[in-house]
């Protein structure tokens, strides 16, 4: 039994193309392969000459020739029917791997007998041989893969897992590896990623790598595919296509009763400052807006107060009066970890939001959002996007790489970013507390905000002891928040939560798992 | 005004004492209590909060040390190579690992 097998379905590739696929696979620094080509029943002749030319030469090489065309569902399926190696490699009939692809994937496999399916990172190459949009990947996510196939190629899978999914499906052509890809994951032991380019996507005129709309039945399959495993998760979802590629989800409420209670914290001073031109008490703002304007049925507001020692509000100010508002007082110095967990300490909500008092709500189902993606186990806290008065972005997330920062940060709210990043829901190394949501029972295991933490940094350290109990923290342009008071992260660094963060996870500096050139 | 004299005041200075009733005085004394271990609890949570963070902190500060040491390791290694002695040695020995391997091959 080979280590590889390598698929690849045929129709009609230009010989140039067809020639350099072959040579890239041929030249390989790893010998231990098979080669499964199907022929669609190709109508330009070179094509079954080369082929047959090909398998007369190499005995690794087997080739089927279809008698009539079936598709490239069909023709892929029928490659992994003839694949008898341990590991499956999907390679398009004009891409090119690398010299050194199948080496370095096999010393990755060896590393852990856990895996059972690894992408790497890719790039595309033109007519002209030239190298560009380099694309080096997050680690594994799969909460971007449910909005976008961003794993796509090289990838290569466990040949026992392929049996148990059953292969390729019909319906989704186009986006038939998509659906491969998201069906091997869920079952997946250990899904891994290499950070090096050992694949180069081909642009050639008609092909989905060049021209995004050259095949939209392809766009049409990708949202088939992702409703597809929504349904496998039993989550109400509505998707729609957003660029081409990418695909919006939104969480659908069909009984709002069984939606958890959240409580939403916000910390305040009761300061007023200048929004859009008119003086605010900022905190008035943030929970008029809250009330009048969330869809979300059951929730309820703690407003953390500063107080002097004497009991008196710092700076006096009137919120609507309902029942669902409450109070904890705050006399301590300022320590915003100290009042994040004041204000958690006295929820009773399954799901807590700290909240800035200087914030405003865009999306009215925001809540119901951010709630939708616990559906997902492995989910322990998600943030919103979070915008500036003037509608860019704040924050898509939080980053260390290259250092602490904002994703997106003062970027256009309306694109969707480096290969589409902004544009769909995905994992980060942490959000920003200025909106973040979380599971309360995971607040109490981790022992809340650290309150070494003063100023800075204590959001982030919050979603990195998450990450250690195996939570995940998300980021969801679903939900979109107005953040009136924010600065760049820059502008607010305390020296003394630096170095204690950086003693903490000082290993994460320039090495955030989420983040490559997409971010 | 008094607090003696509001049923549900509280009492707030000697006068005050000295004039309450004894009925009074258990009620005061109730609600110190609650209000005493409402607080006690609040403190405890607290605490618990803060303990726990310093195990995740501390365990998160040993993977930091591990990792340092990782990459210094990693680093005196290399630079253990770099060094001309150890170049030299290489190069001596090269013609003895060549040998030992085409020895494994037959």
């Amino acid at each position: 039994m080979p280590r590889f097998s390598i698929v690849t379905p045929v129709y009609n590739p230009p010989a140039k193309a067809l020639k350099a696929c072959i040579k890239s696979v041929r030249k390989q620094d790893f010998s231990d392969w098979e080669w499964c080509i199907v022929n669609d029943c190709s109508t330009q002749p070179h094509v079954r000459k080369i082929l047959n030319r090909l398998a007369a030469r190499d005995s690794r090489v087997r080739v089927a020739h279809r008698t009539t065309n079936g598709g490239i569902v069909a023709a892929s399926q029928d490659g992994l029917d003839m694949a008898t190696g341990e590991f499956v490699a999907l390679l398009d009939h004009d891409d090119v791997i690398v010299k050194r692809a199948l080496k370095r994937v096999n010393e990755e496999l060896k590393s852990d007998d856990t895996i059972d399916y690894l992408y790497t990172d890719e790039d595309k190459i033109d007519a002209k041989g030239r190298h560009y949009d380099v694309f080096r990947k997050p680690d594994f996510d799969p909460v971007r893969l449910r909005g976008q196939n961003y794993c796509c190629h090289f990838s290569v899978f466990r040949n026992t897992l392929l049996d148990k999914i059953g292969g390729f499906r019909e319906g989704f052509d186009g986006s038939q590896d998509y659906d491969l890809i998201l069906r091997a994951t869920e079952h997946a032991r250990t899904v891994a990623h290499i950070r090096s380019i050992l694949y180069h996507w081909r642009v050639v005129p008609g092909s989905a790598a060049g021209d995004v709309h050259a095949k939209p039945y392809a766009y049409d399959a990708g949202k088939k595919a992702v409703e597809s495993h929504f349904a496998r998760h039993k989550i109400s979802i509505n998707v729609e296509k957003l660029n081409p590629g990418s695909y919006q989800h939104r969480f659908v409420t069909t009984d709002k009763s069984l939606l958890p209670h959240v409580s939403i914290v916000i910390p305040t001073r009761g300061d007023t400052s200048r929004l859009w031109g008119a003086a605010t008490c900022m905190v008035e703002n943030t929970v008029h807006n809250l009330l009048n304007k969330s869809t979300y049925p059951s929730f309820d507001i703690v407003i953390v107060r500063d107080v002097n020692l004497d009991g008196s509000v710092v700076h006096p100010f009137t919120v609507q009066h309902t029942k669902g508002v409450r109070y904890v007082d705050f006399p301590g110095p300022f320590n915003i970890a100290a009042k994040w967990n004041a204000g958690v300490l006295a929820t009773r909500g399954e799901i807590v939001v700290v909240l800035d008092d200087d914030t405003q709500i865009e999306s009215p189902d925001w809540l119901e959002q951010l709630v939708g993606q616990y559906q997902f186990r492995d989910v322990g806290i998600v943030g919103p996007l979070l915008l500036l008065a003037d509608g860019r972005i704040n924050s898509a997330g939080l980053s260390t790489s290259p250092r602490i920062r904002h994703i997106g940060h003062g970027d256009s709210s309306t694109k969707a970013g480096h290969m589409g990043v902004i544009s769909v829901a995905r994992s980060a190394i942490g959000v920003s507390g200025a909106c973040m949501s979380f599971r309360r029972s995971l607040f109490d295991t981790v022992g809340g905000f650290s309150e070494h933490f003063q100023y800075d940094n204590a959001d982030l350290d919050f979603c990195l002891k998450a990450s250690l109990e195996g939570f995940r923290s998300v980021c969801t342009p679903e939900a979109r928040v107005y953040h009136f008071g924010a600065r760049t992260r820059a502008e607010t660094t305390s020296p003394a939560d630096e170095k204690r963060f950086i003693n903490r996870w000082g290993r994460f500096i320039n090495a955030d798992p989420y983040a490559g050139k997409s971010a | 005004m008094s607090h003696a004299h509001d049923a549900h005041g509280e009492i707030d200075s000697l006068a005050d004492l000295r004039d309450a009733s004894r009925e009074r005085l258990l009620t005061e004394i109730g609600m110190l209590r609650q209000q005493n271990g409402t607080n006690e609890l609040a403190a405890a949570k607290r605490e618990v909060l803060a303990s726990r963070d310093a195990v995740y902190g501390m365990s998160a500060e040993l993977g930091e040390l591990r990792a340092r040491l990782k990459s210094d390791v990693k680093n005196a290694r290399h630079a253990l190579m770099q060094t001309p002695t150890w170049r030299v040695g290489a190069l001596v020995l090269r013609p003895l690992k060549l040998a030992k391997r085409l020895l494994r091959k037959k």
